[in-house]
């Protein structure tokens, strides 16, 4: 059983009168990568900052280590963020940046960071006497020398040897960002928050980065809460996802979970592309829409119960038409590379369809899906 | 589009020409010279003028003012800060009416506020008349002490830092207080490798716009001073007004070289002139 790192109660923050995270529950555990997504202004980022410390909550209970936190200010809290626009000091250079928040701390706290007997039996091996007295003296410099070396150590690791003593703003955004990542990183947190922060980041080197972070992540055994509003960035480097919409979550499971199984049309349209309609339960594996009855697998509601069914682009199948449960007028064929996105209108209803061979304008086909790749989901009341 | 912006720049720089570098470059001149007021007649190329420099009342006028300026210049560093820290860390909706108010004095004119401020420092003043207050016959104001001089320096000049101040502060993104707090520094900490010295830009310019009128000017060490505090800038009016203008030229040439170096110091801090309104 994997252990609870993170609990968040019933929390909940107003601003302004509404609501914007609305009591949400929440466990998230050692060493995740879990990634919380969202549409810009679901409350992701609040949710965030009062983990972090900066947002105090009105309502609920964020507990780390079994520890209440609410009241405890971000300094004293065993999280480290990378932010959005990375809030690099422009008034250092890299090296100070990276080493902060070792500086900050007293010497008696990173003589137990470093490993206290190891400082003792290396500066007595320096001296040649292993029985030698160490004066405090001693033990300060040769802190000092270790805060150097520990940053140069996790420059390397977020490959940025040799940028010691840039100025940040001689940096790229991508740079800009590892030198975020190293100053969290080197204060050994056990949980690092990431606020949106490839953002600011072109395609190829956020796809680079997706990658590097799963991987760090992966060796350092920290865990990452994630934010974005991409849901392919969540899929690609979370262990799970937590949709959120409205200040309430939505929905919570591994990546393939939510894409196969989306609870509501919210998550079904944000996590990818999807054709909703509305159809009516039958009886048991028997599901009606679009005036046709289709086999259905897994799903109970009661008999005649109102349903959303959700079927993704490429789960329909384009077969011939003698063979086809429905029939559609092709109004756009588009080439995206790898697949043709189709667009039909079947029973008055435009359908997206991915497929594999081309069809012209105006043809008509015959549409077919496997019983296992429809997906119903609860009619929501306020709907 | 900047070289059409530079055209408008152009009615200030003649301006700036015939006003400012002309009269220097003349008094640069008119140092090297022995003559009778603005009079060619007997005119003579001297390097004598420079011994007013060794003269003791030069010596003692440029250490009054190095002195009242320097304690001036600290003393609203300190106000300042406070002032500018304070206004920007409250929630006050409107900062920029608070701004205008505390620089509402520098609208009226620099003499006239300066003279009030000597009634002020008066055993008699307009206080006591209009409360009709008994004053002791024995009883001393502080004017034409060095406090004065001190006081009406700062009460002058104290707006002229505040504004840099308060300016680079604004400037500072405020998710860079958030990061040095989420790295372990509490509120102090954070004020001391963050927002101090990113604010310090805003300080060097501020000092320098205090430092420079408190070294050269006159009026108020002469009005709050009594005549009994000598700086440079009421020797310089002195040779002025008795027309003896090459070593009145000299000595503010002196002064103008000071200027220029500070200038050059706020340019090191400050390249891109941020702070500078």
């Amino acid at each position: 059983m994997k252990k609870v790192l993170i609990e968040l109660n019933n929390l909940s923050k107003e601003f302004d009168g509404v609501n914007v995270v609305n009591h949400i529950d929440l466990s998230i555990y050692e060493n995740e990568f879990l990634t919380i997504l969202g549409p810009s202004g679901c409350g992701k980022t609040t949710t965030l900052r009062m983990i972090a410390g900066f947002v105090k909550p009105d309502d609920g209970e964020i507990i780390i280590n079994d520890k209440v936190v609410n009241e405890l200010e971000p300094y004293a809290r065993p999280v480290n963020t990378v932010f959005q626009r990375y809030a690099l000091f422009p008034h250092l250079n890299v090296i100070k940046n990276v080493s902060f928040g070792l500086d900050n701390k007293d010497w008696m706290s990173l003589y137990h960071f470093f490993d206290g007997d190891e400082i003792l039996s290396q500066i007595r091996q320096a001296k040649q006497d292993m029985q030698a007295k160490v004066s405090k003296r001693e033990i300060k410099k040769y802190i000092q020398s270790r805060i150097e070396e520990e940053a140069k150590r996790v420059l390397k690791l977020v490959k940025l040897e040799g940028f010691e003593n840039r100025k940040v703003d001689q940096l790229s955004g991508g740079q800009q960002q590892r030198v975020a990542l190293a100053r969290a990183l080197i204060n050994r947190p056990q949980i690092l928050l990431l606020d949106e922060p490839m953002a600011a980041l072109d395609l190829k080197l956020r796809q680079d980065m997706q990658y590097e972070l799963k991987e760090m992540q992966r060796k350092l055994g920290i865990t990452f809460i994630f934010i974005t509003h991409d849901q392919e960035e969540a899929m690609t480097m979370s262990d799970r996802i937590v949709v959120m919409n409205e200040g309430v979550i939505q929905q919570l499971g591994t990546p393939k979970d939510i894409y196969n199984e989306p609870v509501n049309r919210f998550v079904a349209n944000f996590i990818g592309e999807s054709n909703i309609m509305r159809g009516v339960y039958q009886t048991t594996n028997r599901v009606a829409f679009m005036n046709q009855e289709f086999e259905c697998i897994g799903y109970h509601f009661s008999n005649q119960e109102e349903v959303d069914v959700v079927i993704r682009p490429e789960d329909w199948d384009v077969v011939p038409l003698e063979k086809a449960k429905l029939r559609g007028t092709v109004t756009s064929s588009i080439f995206k590379g790898v697949y043709y996105e189709i667009c039909a209108m079947v029973e008055q209803m435009e359908m997206v369809i991915h497929a594999y061979e081309d069809v012209s304008v105006g043809a008509t086909i015959g549409l077919s899906v496997d019983p296992y790749e429809i997906h119903l989901m609860k009619v929501e009341k306020y709907e | 589009m900047n070289k059409r912006f530079q055209k408008l720049a152009t009615p200030y720089l003649i301006w700036l020409y015939i006003l400012a570098l002309f009269p220097a470059v003349f008094m640069f001149g008119l140092m090297f010279f022995n003559m009778e007021g603005i009079d060619t007649d007997e005119i003579s190329f001297t390097f004598e003028n420079f011994k007013q420099l060794a003269e003791p009342s030069t010596r003692i006028a440029l250490l009054n003012s190095l002195k009242f300026s320097v304690l001036s210049t600290a003393l609203c560093i300190l106000l300042g800060y406070i002032t500018a820290y304070f206004l920007y860390k409250s929630h006050i909706q409107n900062k920029f009416l608070v701004l205008t108010i505390l620089i509402l004095p520098m609208w009226s004119n620099l003499l006239l506020r300066t003279q009030a401020l000597a009634n002020i420092m008066e055993p008699n003043n307009i206080f006591t008349s209009l409360f009709h207050i008994q004053v002791k016959e024995d009883a001393v104001g502080i004017a034409g002490g060095d406090l004065a001089v001190i006081i009406g320096s700062v009460f002058t000049y104290l707006p002229f830092m505040i504004l840099p101040i308060y300016t680079a502060l604004e400037k500072i993104d405020p998710m860079l207080e958030e990061a040095s707090l989420d790295l372990g520094s509490n509120e102090f900490t954070t004020f001391r490798r963050v927002t101090l010295p990113l604010s310090l830009k805003g300080v060097v310019t501020g000092s320098v716009m205090v430092f420079l009128p408190c070294m050269s000017g006159f009026a108020i060490p002469e009005i709050l001073g009594k005549g009994n505090i000598v700086m440079i800038g009421n020797i310089i009016e002195q040779f002025f007004k008795n027309m003896n203008y090459n070593i009145g030229s000299l000595l503010a040439i002196v002064i103008l070289i000071l200027i220029l170096a500070s200038i050059a110091l706020v340019n090191k801090f400050d390249k891109d002139g941020e702070t500078v309104l």
